[in-house]
């Protein structure tokens, strides 16, 4: 693993790694957290499940009938399943950094998982608490159990619209591949909200706020924002970031990378098959992946073979050949909403490198 | 002197190598590599690799910064919340970028006065900058260690001005027996970390304190009198310690350990006291 953070457990998967299972195990999953529960920082060094016997959310804000339920109470509830891209915010941001310098943890591909959840549908969940929500409380806050380890810190919380159709399928989900969700990975509850970034999916989750405003936690006003428009390195820095010229970083934007090969694989001339993901937020699918065997001058149309459903990895491949030398491998995906990936990434620069989604490029030498 | 548990030294050779590697089946781990991580965390660590039937390293613990004026303050109050990874992978940031940094850091909680804020902005942007750091500063002075500004600067990130800690997360240091437990003892956490579970007065921590190795020896001998004399911690009424001098502090320098040797040490030390 490629570790960016040891204190807090910050590690990322080497794609050597990552392609060697569609559904990416909890030993190998990359691991992004800020602070552990208060008393829970054992947590952060295994991947089983936080041994709690009991977990409670409160269900509150500005409503008549404030609720807390329990562990128990979602357990006897009907569970649903589905297969989702996580995937930090921050994955990619090194290459950014190859235009100018950004702050933070310089994450390349490996900042993702391909990974089964299974757990309670909020809608379900919130329905059944019938707290009676007021009507000008147009925001859902949810916020996990992580405490900052300084007494007047921020720990991390997320505000969503109410009527956001992300939420229409988001789950309070209490099992990651089969198996209760490892603490590190947000155990006993997380919110996990199916294409959108990895720090939106709440861990640890202990509240859900109904608010007439969202969340002035600077992990929703401050940080994991992305600029609205485009901005140039020197003209808009970190420390321009507003509610009103950024938004959160919410859903997944279209993205591929090639799994194989890599650029630490011996590849031999002849006949080959380029394999990789793509991914978006499942709004729509995946339609086109163009893969380039010459930095992009001239492009195939690679097969999707498709994936568990709209929020997984859909696989592809082409099979082609390549002679002896240098190639320059890049693959763009595409959707039913014609979204897709710019081949420069940069031009989406941003002083918090956030949302990479650029065409990848693998350099491989044919022999 | 009382024998320090051997465990290894943090290697300082494998802090560069950040990247598994695909290798051999055959190919040996790098335990020495893994041991330098957090002890949690480096098991983690291990998991993974044995899952990828590979071998792999992982970067050291102890990243150390370029010599220079506020690199104190950055091991002091940044490491309250991450390590110096964090610093290193965000190295060829501008003045700016930095100044950003902190405005987020302050946000999250770590609670700076302007000087220090000022101090730490200008060693990050000038030694982990986008310019060529200038030549290693000068040598420190010899002015006499201050073990008020030493507490400021390194210790109440963490355990607070009043050295009453935070509950759960970072034990206190008035009152507590630990700093009493042997003449050496208290000296060995700050030069070599210490990792929990522990019991401090009543309270349980289990969390793990990065080595302040970066101290110098006069530093860390008049921090270590600054705090059995401080807080209410009364270092006449343990007679039977003799003060600890600099001299002491290079012995124990030399020793190789790390926060669980420490640990160790200390569940002997404990246990033999009552």
């Amino acid at each position: 693993m490629i570790i960016h953070n040891a204190k807090l457990g910050v590690m990322e998967t080497p794609l050597s790694l990552l392609r060697e299972h569609y559904i990416t195990p909890k030993e190998i999953m990359y691991i992004r957290n800020h602070f552990p529960p208060a008393g829970k920082q054992a947590w952060y060094g295994t991947t089983d499940a936080p041994a709690v016997q009991d977990w409670k959310i409160r269900i509150s804000g500005l409503v008549v009938r404030p609720r807390t339920i329990t562990l128990d109470d979602l357990k006897a509830m009907k569970q649903v399943k589905l297969v989702a891209v996580m995937q930090c915010a921050g994955n990619g941001r090194y290459y950014f950094s190859q235009k100018a310098k950004v702050g933070g943890g310089q994450w390349k591909h490996g900042g993702m998982a391909n990974v089964e959840w299974e757990g309670v549908p909020l809608r379900a969940v919130l329905e059944k608490a019938d707290v009676g929500p007021a009507a000008d409380a147009r925001w859902i806050t949810a916020n996990g159990a992580d405490e900052s380890p300084a007494p007047k810190g921020a720990d991390l919380i997320k505000s969503f619209r109410v009527e956001d159709p992300f939420l229409d399928n988001a789950i309070l989900a209490l099992k990651m591949n089969g198996e209760p969700i490892p603490a590190v990975h947000g155990g006993p509850v997380r919110l996990v909200i199916p294409g959108y970034y990895g720090n939106m999916n709440v861990k640890w989750l202990s509240e859900i706020l109904y608010e007439t405003e969202e969340s002035p936690s600077p992990f929703q006003s401050k940080a994991y924002r992305e600029v609205k428009k485009p901005v140039k390195p020197g003209t808009f820095t970190v420390k321009d970031y507003n509610t009103g010229n950024s938004t959160p970083t919410y859903a997944f934007k279209t993205m591929s990378v090639i799994f194989y090969p890599l650029a630490e694989d011996r590849v031999k001339a002849g006949p080959v098959e380029i394999r990789g993901v793509a991914w978006n937020d499942g709004l729509a699918p995946i339609t086109s992946v163009r893969v380039s065997t010459d930095g992009g001058k001239t492009w195939q149309d690679a097969t999707i073979e498709g994936g568990a459903g709209p929020w997984a990895w859909q696989k592809w491949s082409l099979k082609t050949s390549l002679d002896a030398g240098t190639h320059d491998l890049r693959c763009v995906a595409s959707d039913a909403l014609g979204r897709s990936q710019p081949l420069d990434g940069t031009v989406a620069w941003n002083p918090k490198g956030y949302e990479w989604n650029g065409a990848d490029l693998v350099r491989v030498t044919v022999a | 002197m009382r024998a320090t548990p051997t465990h290894l030294r943090p290697n300082k050779t494998c802090a560069t190598l950040s990247v598994i590697a695909p290798a051999p089946a055959s190919a040996a781990l790098r335990p020495h590599c893994l041991a330098a991580l957090p002890g949690a965390i480096g098991r983690l660590v291990l998991t993974a690799l044995l899952l990828a039937g590979g071998a792999g390293s992982a970067p050291a613990q102890n990243i150390e910064l370029p010599p220079g004026p506020g690199r104190a303050l950055v091991y002091g109050r940044c490491r309250t919340c991450h390590d110096l990874q964090y610093v290193e992978e965000s190295k060829g940031l501008d003045a700016v970028g930095w100044d950003g940094i902190l405005d987020d850091m302050e946000s999250y909680g770590v609670v700076l006065s302007p000087e220090e804020r000022r101090k730490i902005v200008d060693y990050l942007a000038t030694y982990m900058g986008d310019q060529p750091p200038p030549a290693p500063a000068a040598a420190a002075s010899d002015q006499p260690a201050d073990g008020a500004a030493l507490y400021a600067g390194n210790c109440a990130g963490c355990h607070q001005e009043n050295a009453e800690g935070v509950e759960e997360t970072f034990p206190p240091l008035a009152g507590n027996d630990d700093l009493f437990l042997s003449k050496d003892f208290l000296a060995r956490v700050i030069l070599h970390g210490l990792s929990g579970p522990i019991t401090v007065k009543g309270g349980q921590y289990d969390n793990e304190m990065p080595a302040f190795d970066h101290l110098s020896d006069a530093e860390i001998a008049a921090l270590v009198a600054y705090l059995r004399s401080h807080f209410g911690n009364d270092a006449a009424a343990h007679p039977d310690l003799a003060r600890l001098t600099a001299e002491d502090v290079a012995v124990l320098r030399a020793e190789e350990a790390g926060p669980e040797a420490v640990r160790a040490l200390r569940d002997e030390l404990v246990g033999k006291g009552r």
